[in-house]
């Protein structure tokens, strides 16, 4: 019965005439691939607003204890700043040596970030040498921060620019060194404060993570600023979540980047005017 | 080979089969065009998971059936249904008489599917069952009242086929 069956169906599906098929694979693959970069870009979205909370968190909670930790006694937990060979290898770009970067592993932990990761963190205070910002500031464009990140980065090919449209400021780039591309995102953000906003200091406390199970955070640096100010650099291993690739930054490169002083929510007009003139026109990230 | 690459392979092999599939489901060829390629995104979508099935055609054919039921489900929402049939006119105009493609379309979705997988794909009851994501013993009664209908709907000279 199956057999005649089957036979009849076929009998009558040679006498339709189907349309030709047209580009269905095309078309699916098109499709498909918007929706994984419309995945992909949501659960970026999803990591780095976790990765906030947690810096937020953190954050709310080093301003409202003292500022000594159990087990020092009552003095007081200043930063040790300690120079590290790793951050102070480092190429500063140009006009950027009033800021040379300290690094000190451990030097003062701050936060519950580091039992929140996979891998163990660490956190970092990195002096910039500067306690407030000179001048003039302007609300901060993803061309700046295209432009200041492309500064602060090591010698390489740098390529695929994009830019958020909507939100913290939010750019990516990838950076080749000389073993492939890698990816690097910077997102800049203002954490609230408890009382008055205090002035931006000198310090910054660097947090270094690394988020389990997503390539595209394999490696994460979160710079907060006592005014509130957090950036924060997300060094993958792959670039599209299936392929893996190169790291573009160390740890360390990435919490130096993170902490430089000129990053924020507002910038130096200098700053705005090459961003809009170098990056003006990359590509808008879409959610 | 990347992913993309061997979906691409697989999708221009059984681009064609799918459509049929999805043309004996739904009776027209357009609809069966959007079928098919709904669930090739959803299939390019789930590749890895998918490449690791036993059988890759039927994990393709298993997405083709639901994106094929989620469509008769969305849209019955803004359809009006009647109770009784029209009664099939065939018996006394053997030139109206239904075809077996027709005679399927008077079946409900999921039972067209069942008969469509049994009998043209030539699936077992588990592996329909598995597709379906119903119990055997549903795929068999399921199946008697689905040739029932159909003996009911074709004209005496198909019916041989069902003795």
């Amino acid at each position: 019965m199956t057999e005649d069956l089957r036979a009849l169906l076929r009998a009558e599906l040679n006498n339709e005439r189907p349309p030709p098929l047209g580009d269905v694979v095309g078309a699916a693959l098109r499709d498909g691939r918007r929706v994984r970069r419309r995945r992909r870009a949501g659960f970026m979205a999803g990591g780095s607003a976790t990765v906030l909370a947690l810096v937020l968190a953190g954050g709310v909670a080093a301003y409202s204890e003292p500022r000594h930790s159990a087990g020092v006694g009552s003095a007081p937990a200043a930063p040790v700043v300690a120079p590290s060979p790793a951050a102070t290898a480092w190429p500063n770009a140009p006009g950027q040596a009033a800021q040379k970067a300290t690094v000190s592993p451990g030097s003062v932990p701050v936060g519950p970030t580091a039992l929140l990761t996979g891998r163990p963190g660490r956190t970092l205070a990195i002096h910039s040498g500067v306690d407030q910002a000179a001048g003039t500031r302007e609300k901060a464009t993803t061309g700046a921060m295209l432009h200041l990140l492309t500064q602060l980065l090591p010698a390489g090919r740098t390529s695929n620019a994009a830019v958020s449209g909507a939100g913290d400021p939010h750019v990516q780039i990838r950076l080749d060194r000389g073993t492939g591309p890698g990816l690097l995102r910077v997102t800049v953000g203002l954490l609230p404060v408890e009382g008055a906003r205090p002035p931006r200091g000198g310090t910054a406390t660097v947090t270094i993570l690394h988020v389990a199970d997503n390539c595209l955070q394999d490696t994460v640096a979160i710079a907060r600023w006592p005014d509130g100010t957090a950036v924060q650099v997300d060094v993958a291993s792959c670039l599209t979540g299936s392929s893996r690739g190169p790291r573009a930054l160390t740890a360390d490169e990435a919490a130096t980047v993170a902490a430089d002083a000129r990053w924020g929510v507002t910038m130096d007009p200098d700053l705005i005017k090459a961003g809009a003139r170098e990056f003006g026109r990359v590509p808008v990230l879409v959610s | 080979m990347t992913d993309d690459e061997q979906f691409a392979e697989f999708a221009h092999a059984h681009a064609e089969r799918l459509r049929t599939t999805a043309f004996m489901l739904c009776r027209d060829w357009h609809l069966a065009q959007d079928l098919t390629q709904t669930a090739l995104t959803k299939l390019f979508l789930s590749w890895r998971r998918a490449v690791q099935s036993d059988n890759l055609v039927a994990y393709a054919q298993k997405i083709l059936l639901r994106v094929f039921l989620d469509h008769r489900r969305r849209r019955s929402s803004s359809e009006s249904t009647t109770a009784v049939l029209p009664e099939p006119v065939h018996r006394d105009s053997p030139e109206l008489r239904l075809t077996m493609l027709d005679a399927l379309a008077h079946l409900p979705e999921r039972d067209r599917a069942i008969v469509v997988l049994r009998y043209f794909e030539d699936y077992s009851v588990d592996r329909v069952a598995d597709v379906l994501d119903l119990p055997v013993s549903v795929i068999k009664s399921q199946t008697r009242r689905s040739l029932a209908r159909l003996r009911e709907l074709l004209a005496e000279d198909q019916l041989a086929l069902f003795a």
